[in-house]
């Protein structure tokens, strides 16, 4: 596998990468409605409130559908779009590392995977049913630098 | 919304169209390809470089400027331009805007052109995307358009149960078109076998899914309905010009569903026609799933049916050069240009008989998320 292509935050989503690299999935709420956002930005789309907060949500939603890429693109790596159950308003991107191709509509929960010291990239697998809270899944089990000692996978 | 009148359907005309061969590899600037594309829109027009008063174009950093194209020509001060940042979504935007500005009275006589080296020098998803989104796919190796259109098509196929072989049907017919089109890159018929023979580049796209990265440019001199009347060409007058609608995909919004479902109403509406008046429809097809959702969407079916009314080639003809999938791909001036030449009826062995409406359109929302359209007409 080639090296991945890094992000470059901006002002809007610096705190976001932050937060993964911590090993958290987190979005923005929004003070004024309470309206939860992603990807990070300032304006709340609802009530055009600046305020907000970051909250931790658990990182687990739906397959809404998937590319497998070939030459030139890829060499077969699957990419997927999940809609996120906290945020049924937001998709999220990332490599499937799940076993075979997806199934449209099944769960799928995040994968945090540091490739070196200052990214961590966040994949998608499926969801056997766990409830999904922060505190039950492998996620909350992994301290930084669990997370960071982790690196290789991608 | 108040209801307003509006000063512009039908004001304005295109009175030439001009190209450039279409090629793998131009072997000249874009400098050069937009000049002739201009010069021979203007020979259609029977028209001079000292008539020109607008210039128009937009590009993603992969192409010339008005203020470089004018003084190469000798219009060294055209009262009106426009330099439009972006790539397939804007094309008839700008056209609109060239339009506007002539009915407005700013211009007298607009050319647009599009001049690119697509596959020689500038492929697309190469240049700078100026996005923030970016960083939240490219990580992942979700890079290039096709990825993108791929991720819509499948999430069409899971809701609806759309299927490859619609997708083949209408590669197959586009290239039965091209094959009466003498300008065209791609010319000899294939079948759905050869369809899903073909290789795959993004899952559930293969090759033959995909357009044409493409080294030429063309050209479109709009100028007032009433001189228009004036000169040698049919004019086709200009009755709707809509851009915007749409909303970014990473927010969340519908993959099956694009920019044209909210822009169409406004289309349609300005022209006081609708889906049923098109006689021919150049629907932007950077790849086959982009035609299947644009049926939908700008009225021609139901949302959903896309798939089996595609693959039936019910409703009017639609991209009756070939498209971008088998012309070429200049990222929707070509549309417009073919439009233009079935209004005229010199579409020669590919001419819809009688064709008096055409809907023409550009990149449907999935990458910029807007996108815009033209409803044009014989007089």
């Amino acid at each position: 596998m080639p090296a991945p292509t890094r992000p470059t935050p901006d002002r809007d989503s610096r705190e976001w990468w932050e937060r993964v690299a911590l090993g958290e999935f987190a979005v923005q709420e929004c003070e004024g409605c309470g309206l939860r956002r992603f990807p990070s930005r300032a304006f709340c789309v609802r009530c055009r409130g600046e305020g907000r907060r970051w909250v931790a949500i658990r990182p687990v939603g739906t397959v809404e559908s998937w590319v497998v890429s070939h030459r030139p693109f890829g060499q077969g790596e699957i990419v997927v779009t999940i809609r996120l159950d906290e945020v049924p308003d937001a998709v999220v991107h990332g490599s499937w590392e799940g076993t075979g191709e997806p199934e449209g509509g099944s769960r799928a929960r995040a994968v945090f995977t540091a490739v070196d010291d200052t990214l961590t990239l966040v994949g998608w697998r499926e969801d056997h049913g766990a409830t999904g809270t922060l505190e039950d899944g492998p996620l909350a089990t992994r301290s930084v630098s669990d997370v960071r000692s982790s690196g290789g996978a991608g | 919304m108040a209801k307003r009148l509006l000063n512009f359907p039908d004001r304005t005309a295109v009175v030439g169209v001009g190209y450039t061969p279409f090629t793998k590899d131009s072997q000249v600037s874009t400098l050069t390809l937009a000049c002739r594309a201009i010069m021979a829109a203007l020979a259609d027009a029977g028209l001079d470089p000292s008539d020109v008063d607008g210039l128009a174009t937009h590009r993603v950093g992969d192409s010339v400027a008005p203020s470089l194209v004018g003084p190469a020509l000798g219009i060294d001060d055209p009262s009106w331009y426009l330099d439009q940042f972006g790539g397939g979504s804007v094309s008839h935007a700008v056209a609109g805007q060239a339009a506007l500005a002539v009915a407005a009275g700013l211009a007298d006589t607009v050319v647009f052109y599009r001049a690119i080296n697509a596959r020689s020098e500038f492929r697309m998803g190469q240049a700078a995307n100026p996005s923030p989104e970016v960083q939240y796919q490219a990580p992942y190796g979700l890079t290039a358009p096709v990825q993108h259109f791929a991720l819509a098509a499948r999430a069409h196929m899971l809701k609806y149960g759309t299927t490859e072989e619609h997708l083949g049907r209408i590669a197959v017919r586009q290239r039965a078109h091209a094959a009466k089109n003498p300008r065209a890159l791609m010319r000899t018929p294939i079948t759905l076998d050869d369809y899903l023979a073909s290789r795959w580049i993004a899952e559930p796209f293969r090759l033959l899914d995909c357009c044409l990265e493409t080294d030429g440019a063309c050209a479109l001199v709009i100028t007032t309905a009433e001189r228009a009347r004036s000169l040698h060409r049919t004019p086709v007058l200009i009755s709707a010009a809509a851009w915007g609608g749409g909303q970014s995909f990473l927010s969340g919004a519908d993959p099956t569903v694009s920019a044209a479902a909210t822009l169409a109403p406004r289309l349609y509406g300005m022209a006081g026609l609708t889906p049923a008046d098109v006689d021919v429809a150049q629907l932007y097809d950077c790849f086959t799933y982009s035609v299947l959702v644009q049926l939908e969407d700008y009225g021609f079916c139901a949302k959903g049916e896309g798939g089996p009314f595609a693959a039936s080639g019910e409703g009017p003809p639609v991209n009756t050069h070939g498209g971008f999938l088998s012309e070429g791909y200049v990222h929707g001036i070509n549309h417009i240009a073919e439009a233009v030449s079935q209004l005229r009826g010199d579409a020669g062995d590919r001419q819809v008989p009688g064709a008096r409406v055409a809907l023409s359109t550009s990149q449907p929302g999935y990458i910029l998320p807007a996108t815009s359209a033209l409803i044009l007409r014989s007089p």
